[in-house]
């Protein structure tokens, strides 16, 4: 029993060696993940059973599915993360091949292209909200130049959502391009100079060359943008904090408020997991098409 | 044929130009704005009669708890990242180099749990958090944050990337793994380390949601999210605002323009390898 290999030594030091970091996140953050679930069944909607734990079953689980506001929010939360998405993948995409090509100064260029990536969102968002400010904003003035009124940006209903995805895609958007850019530059050059000499123009290029070459990346940078486009408390709350009214008030805000506003507790953990189930859900979904398609 | 090239190339050129400056358009106001009186904000950027003032910087410098955020930031970017690059380091030389049962299981639950945004886990955390005690205090953000998976997968990939030769030559010398992973894979490691200290930086420093849910007192906050304070006092007073956000901005974005190589080379690895 006590036979000491060099297996069980490698084993021994291995399990050693990962202690520490597998205990802080079993403590830090595996724990308060599954302490939701346990929160959803219990009784803590309101500031006095801050700390009760009266088993209520699923009656909170099912007041969230009942409620008008959570399918509201979850809809802001999916219209987001598709525009999210949408932007990112196809400025991603177009802004690394523009920054491909060779030009003067193209690595200030890029630069300036990666700089909002490691800017906060709510510094971004005070300038946002300046620039798009309908009545006196720079961008609409450059509206009533050709004598529109422009649009009402963050406080206008409609356009509230769709624009923060889309401030909330550029300050991402670095991600995209740098991972696109690497993909590009693993392109074998000769697979240009044959299509030079077949004379091929650069939308050809595009579809027989470089699509095909990235379209792995593409895959893999979809599945990344996508797990980001549900971390988007800090983009709506710097941008528009939900509003005007409810009209951008996403599931991550509605967890806020119900949780530290009307101190729902169990309700808003409740949404947590039902939300994490749908993200969850939504994942296999993606990563069932992906296999599906690379089979083909 | 070659002129029009050349026109061609000139044109592409300036047009790639515009669209950095346009990208840089935000941060050019931010900081224009942030020295025009409060009267001036919605003017052009260019335009005649603008007066300069130092006055918005005075009032953000002068908010009584502004060094302590700054402090408070650089503290907990500086502990962090000591706590995650020595328990992540350890556990990337097991995971990369060493055999033992569950290893890959391990790994693949780990990676999975990236899918879980902290919104959704918000409640329980700050419950949780209150419960041990750690409320208000800057381990809410510095013990949550030492483990991430991200920075794991981002040191394994590089770990597996040192040729095998290295470690063979080191083990017939009779070396134990603590000598391997001190003598040869950390000095071997400088570009990843280097990527995990950068983007740790630049996520501590920009982390706005679990400060702003797990400390409530003004001076205990971090820098990012305590420019709320600036926008609830200030009110509508936009230059001091942008003054309070260009403070907040620019460590980040000097770190950045100097570093941009190990950013690039961090990004490029994590993502390739997905």
């Amino acid at each position: 029993m006590k036979k000491q290999s060099i297996h069980g030594g490698e084993a021994r030091i291995g399990y050693i060696l990962i202690a520490p970091f597998l205990i802080m996140f079993a403590v830090f953050k595996l724990y308060p993940m599954l302490y939701g679930i346990a929160v959803g069944f219990w009784d803590r909607n309101s500031e006095m059973k801050l700390m009760d734990t009266t088993f209520v079953g699923f009656d909170n689980y099912l007041a969230v599915l009942r409620n008008a506001s959570f399918w509201e929010a979850f809809g802001h939360s999916v219209v987001y993360s598709v525009i999210y998405i949408a932007f990112l993948m196809a400025a991603g995409f177009i802004v690394a091949v523009l920054l491909n090509r060779k030009f003067t100064g193209r690595t200030a260029v890029r630069t300036c292209f990666y700089i909002p990536y490691v800017t906060n969102m709510i510094a971004v968002g005070i300038v946002f909200k300046y620039l798009l400010n309908p009545s006196r904003g720079p961008v609409n003035a450059i509206f009533r130049l050709f004598g529109a009124d422009g649009p009402g940006w963050l406080s206008s209903p409609v356009m509230a959502l769709p624009t923060a995805a889309v401030i909330a895609g550029w300050a991402a958007l670095a991600f995209n391009v740098i991972t696109c850019l690497a993909a590009l530059q693993d392109i074998p050059t000769d697979m240009y100079e044959v299509a030079d000499i077949e004379g091929a123009g650069f939308w050809q290029k595009i579809r027989y060359i470089v699509l095909p070459y990235l379209t792995p990346t593409l895959f893999m940078l979809l599945t990344i943008t996508l797990i980001n486009s549900f971390r988007n408390y800090t983009a709506i709350a710097g941008l528009t904090g939900g509003g005007p009214g409810t009209s951008s008030k996403v599931v991550s805000l509605l967890i806020y408020d119900d949780a530290f506003n009307f101190m729902k507790f169990s309700i808003a953990s409740a949404e947590g997991v039902i939300f994490t189930l749908f993200i969850i859900i939504v994942n296999r979904l993606f990563t069932k098409a992906r296999s599906v398609w690379e089979s083909r | 044929m070659g002129k029009q090239m050349n026109v061609k190339k000139t044109v592409f050129t300036a047009v790639m130009w515009i669209l950095a400056l346009m990208m840089l358009y935000p941060f050019i106001m931010m900081i224009a704005i942030s020295f025009r009186p409060s009267g001036q904000a919605y003017q052009p950027l260019f335009s005649p009669g603008i007066i300069h003032t130092l006055r918005n910087y005075n009032q953000v410098l002068g908010h009584p708890n502004f060094l302590d955020w700054y402090r408070n930031t650089v503290v907990t970017v500086v502990v962090t990242i000591m706590i995650r690059l020595v328990i992540t380091l350890l556990a990337a030389y097991a995971f990369s180099r060493l055999r033992f049962k569950g290893k890959g299981v391990i790994l693949a639950f780990l990676v999975a749990t990236m899918m879980v945004p902290g919104e959704t886990t918000m409640v329980p955390r700050y419950l949780y958090f209150r419960e041990i005690g750690i409320l208000n205090t800057l381990w809410s953000i510095v013990l949550p944050e030492a483990s991430e998976v991200f920075y794991l997968i981002l040191l394994i990939e590089f770990f597996r990337s040192i040729p095998g030769d290295f470690t063979e030559a080191a083990t017939i010398d009779g070396a134990g793994h603590p000598t391997i992973l001190l003598r040869i894979f950390i000095p071997l490691s400088g570009p990843a380390i280097a990527t995990t200290v950068l983007f740790s930086f630049i996520n501590i420093w920009n982390n706005y949601l679990d400060p702003y849910l797990f400390i409530n007192n003004i001076e205990t906050q971090l820098i990012t999210p305590a420019l709320q304070f600036f926008q609830e006092q200030g009110g509508a007073n936009m230059p001091v605002q942008m003054a309070g956000s260009s403070l907040a901005l620019i460590p980040v974005i000097i770190l950045f323009v100097f570093t941009q190589k190990y950013f690039v080379q961090g990004v490029a690895s994590s993502g390739i390898k997905g």
